[in-house]
């Protein structure tokens, strides 16, 4: 025992397969993972990276089992614990983050309770003790009063609070091993890497393994030692970061790498100076109503945008950056009309959008189009494709049900999908499918004006690339103006012209790409550009962690490898 | 805050009630059938009519009726009874306790089987103990109470004899034989709100397990009656509630297929057979209180949706 007994976990030959289907998750997959060790577990959705996570400590849904294989973990075979003593180990050995610190906390339980749990079911502590000890690592997770944050809700935290609080929760038994199951996927960038700073601090503190599942390669790239990338249920390299990724050796890899977004939109076409712009925005602020304490007391309202000036000219791409908050989506709601501003105006072809009604905002609104973040809830399931995107054509173009199969199949096959898909529902496709349906059914109305509200960050890197280049492509063909809402900065410069950043619904920032990522100007902007973790190719076959340049004035980026 | 809260509930809730009370005041008006005529009887002296239906102040205008209604109910003043001359307010409260000693007794044991049942069923989804309260509780939602109220008699009163077939004693009076007489009516209806009741637990169970904070819960190895009792319940709960409140407020308005079976004289029975009488004034009392108990249960029910989330505590 050894060789095995200095490794914290061993995972050899494991497969995992749900047992309804008989769908294989996991394939013959063996990794390890030393004490005090960051180990990254890498791959795309569906990929089993998360069914690893959780089989190492016998945690996986109902129906899903270890068909084969050995995992042990601090010396133990979670497999052959019984119920009692599998949440003993959970208890004293492992901890775990997950990715959604809006709903990985009770939200009818008060965050102290939760957090003191785990020492006062394993640890036999006292309240006093348990309390004591949560308010000593709330402080460490940096939560201002901990004594008073453990008597309060974890609807009165922030997402990237709350996440902290996760960590607390998951290292107040100071355990061996940290799971975290993308731990900053749903934060925003500068918080994102606060918490990725602070639980790499933390566990090397008190001297914990950490697991990492990640779909972020610059994540694994900057912060773990070794990883193991998953495809489809089976691994297809493991090893130190330096061979895996830096120096890719396996195809997949390199694949993967290939579809990180990087490169910079040429500037284009300066030629139209003269032509009007297809969206001018003056003034505009957006309110949510707020409520009253008493019915006679003064409603107030949430401001979401304040006073935003700005043009879009016909056929370029504008990328608006933010956090979440900002104000981002706001805009872009505004923007098509499913908000109406609350002083200020949107000038579309002419018209104030706010004092047109009836059908002439039909008209309208058919020029101004937008794709939502996630396809799967943008597509009714009950509708077949065909019938999805004939409801973008003009009603005139419904009369004849052949001549509008014929413009939908022509419309699919712009975006890349056979005239197979016509009468497939949207459950039958992936994510990138729906996402091209999307926009197939914007693009059906020949808008003049496209808004993609973070229409590529749910996506899988590979299918991402793929649909940024498509939209380019389709901008090329048919000219309309892009309005591209994105918290990625990679992002935003790959398929830019200009970027907009807003920092709490005001907007502080507005410029070309290359002054705004190179020369910004506003602090937040700064903040912005120096917490992103980027990765990037530095040399053939190699990539390295880009570090953007906040000050620097060339328009070169500076690179750490 | 939660005063605020409070008061504005408290505030709803009146509102509710007076434009139920002005909807009844409307319906007894709109409604055909004299109840003039009606008390005067087959006469046919109009003169007779005209100076009953003057009593009855059913000759003035309808607002200043309308006046009239709303100022005896804020004095608690529900009239009499055309038939027997009683107080409407004391027969409703006759009839009252009889309806809510059946009902109450029947939804706290139905919530305290139901409940636990439905989630330790959700916890167990797809194994034996699972397809066993899903089976039970179909097989109960589809026996209509007027079916297994009469096979209940049939089988404990005429063939075994155990129970009394008909008869109530107030609990009050004599509790033994009180509760005696309860135990059939509270058996027949316990039956009918179980199955919902663990229908609804078990589903809503279902939606809270999947969650990221039960796993989290488990990752921190926390035991499966921690897990179901400290994070589960409170989350799940709240559909159930609704359901409960729902049930309990048209429960408590009349079990009238109930009170017909085993001759009970609740609340049910009265509004039925008033409305064969076209005793107006009894009908009115029946229907106002109803919706005095629907608000007074939705109100309690509204608190404590606060005290469980406190995401709802504005």
């Amino acid at each position: 025992m050894s060789a095995a007994l200095a490794k914290l976990v061993n995972i050899s030959d494991v497969s995992v397969v749900a047992s309804g289907q008989g769908r294989v998750i996991l394939d013959n997959v063996s990794i390890d993972v030393d004490a005090g060790e960051v180990v990254a577990i890498v791959g795309e959705s569906g990929s089993g990276k998360s069914t690893l996570a959780r089989a190492t400590i016998g945690l996986l849904p109902r129906g899903v089992h270890v068909s084969a294989g050995r995992i042990e973990v601090a010396g133990v075979e979670p497999a052959l614990l019984d119920e009692r003593e599998l949440r003993s180990l959970r208890g004293r050995t492992t901890g775990m983050v997950f990715q959604e610190p809006m709903s990985a906390l009770n939200p009818t339980m008060p965050v102290g309770q939760q957090l003191t749990e785990v020492c006062r079911t394993h640890l036999g502590m006292s309240r006093g003790e348990a309390d004591e000890r949560a308010a000593t690592m709330l402080e460490r997770v940096r939560i201002r009063d901990p004594k008073a944050a453990l008597r309060r809700y974890p609807h009165e935290f922030s997402g990237g609070m709350r996440q902290r609080l996760m960590l607390a929760a998951a290292l107040l038994h100071q355990p061996k091993l940290l799971i975290a199951d993308e731990p900053t996927t749903a934060l925003d960038v500068i918080v994102q890497r606060e918490v990725l700073e602070l639980m790499t601090e933390l566990v090397r503190e008190i001297g914990a393994a950490l697991m990492l599942v990640t779909h972020d390669l610059a994540v694994v790239a900057a912060y773990a030692q070794r990883v193991a990338v998953l495809d489809a249920g089976r691994r297809v390299d493991w090893g130190p970061v330096a061979d895996v990724v830096l120096n890719p050796r396996e195809a997949h890899v390199e694949r993967l790498l290939a579809a990180l977004p990087t490169g910079r939109r040429g500037n284009m076409q300066k030629t139209g100076a003269t032509a009007p712009p297809v969206l001018e925005i003056e003034q505009l602020c957006v309110t949510y109503p707020g409520r009253r304490k008493l019915p006679w007391s003064p409603r107030v309202d949430r401001v979401a945008l304040q006073s935003v000036t700005l043009n879009v000219d016909a056929g370029e791409t504008l990328a608006v950056v933010g956090e979440s908050g900002s104000g981002k989506s706001s805009l872009a709601r505004v923007l098509v009309r499913l908000l109406r501003p609350a002083s200020g105006c949107v000038k579309f072809a002419g018209h104030d959008l706010a004092q047109v009604r009836g059908a002439k905002l039909r008209e309208l609104r058919r020029e101004l189009q937008i794709v939502f973040q996630d396809p799967a809830s943008a597509l009714d399931p009950r509708m077949s494709i065909f019938e999805v995107v004939a409801e973008g054509l003009a009603p005139s173009a419904l009369g004849d049900r052949a001549e509008a199969r014929r413009r939908v199949a022509a419309l699919l096959l712009e975006v890349g999908l056979e005239e197979r898909f016509l009468e497939m529902l949207p459950h039958q496709l992936s994510g990138g499918q729906r996402q091209r349906v999307c926009i197939a059914r914007a693009l059906a109305a020949q808008p003049r004006v496209l808004v993609a509200d973070e229409a590529v960050s749910a996506l899988d890197l590979s299918v991402q690339s793929r649909i940024l280049a498509l939209i380019e492509r389709l901008q090329l063909k048919h000219g309309f103006a892009c309005i591209f809402v994105t918290h990625n900065l990679a992002v935003a410069e790959r398929i830019a012209d200009r970027v907009v950043v807003l920092y709490r619904g005001e907007l502080v920032e507005c410029g070309t790409t290359a002054e705004v990522l190179d020369r910004p100007s506003h602090p937040y902007t700064r903040a912005l550009l120096a917490a992103s973790l980027e990765l990037g190719p530095i040399a053939p076959g190699k990539y390295g962690l880009r570090a953007r340049a906040a000050h620097a004035a060339t328009p070169t980026d500076s690179i750490i490898s | 805050m939660m005063l605020t809260f409070i008061l504005r509930r408290v505030a709803q809730g009146l509102l509710t009630l007076a434009i139920a009370g002005t909807a009844v005041f409307l319906l007894i008006r709109v409604i055909p059938g004299d109840p003039a005529q009606m008390l005067v009887g087959d006469v046919g002296d109009p003169a007779m009519v005209a100076a009953t239906r003057a009593s009855l102040g059913l000759d003035r205008p309808l607002p200043e009726q309308w006046l009239l209604f709303a100022s005896d109910l804020a004095n608690g003043d529900l009239g009499t009874s055309i038939m027997t001359g009683q107080q409407v307010r004391e027969v409703i409260m006759q009839a009252f306790p009889v309806t809510a000693s059946v009902v109450l007794l029947a939804t706290a044991i139905a919530a305290l089987i139901g409940i636990p049942a439905g989630m330790w069923a959700a916890w167990r989804q797809g194994r034996a103990a699972d397809y066993l309260l899903v089976g039970i509780t179909s097989v109960l939602l589809s026996v209509p109470t007027f079916w297994s109220g009469l096979i209940v008699l049939v089988i404990f009163s005429v063939k075994l004899g155990w129970l009394p077939a008909l008869g109530y004693v107030p609990l009050g009076e004599d509790l033994r034989a009180g509760l005696i007489a309860l135990i059939m009516p509270v058996g027949v209806l316990v039956l009918a709100e179980l199955a919902t009741l663990a229908r609804m637990m078990r589903s809503s169970t279902l939606e809270v397990l999947r969650l990221d904070y039960i796993t989290s819960a488990q990752a921190r190895g926390v035991a499966p009656w921690a897990v179901l009792l400290r994070h589960v319940f409170r989350n799940a709960f709240a559909p159930t509630m609704t359901t409960l409140g729902l049930m309990l407020g048209h429960l408590l308005g009349g079990v009238v297929v109930i009170e017909k079976i085993f001759g009970l004289p609740g609340i049910g029975r009265l509004l039925v057979d008033s409305i064969v009488q076209r005793d107006y004034p009894i009908v009115q009392g029946c229907l106002l209180f109803v919706a005095f108990i629907f608000v007074i249960v939705n109100l309690i029910v509204d608190l404590l949706y606060a005290a469980l989330d406190p995401r709802v505590r504005v």
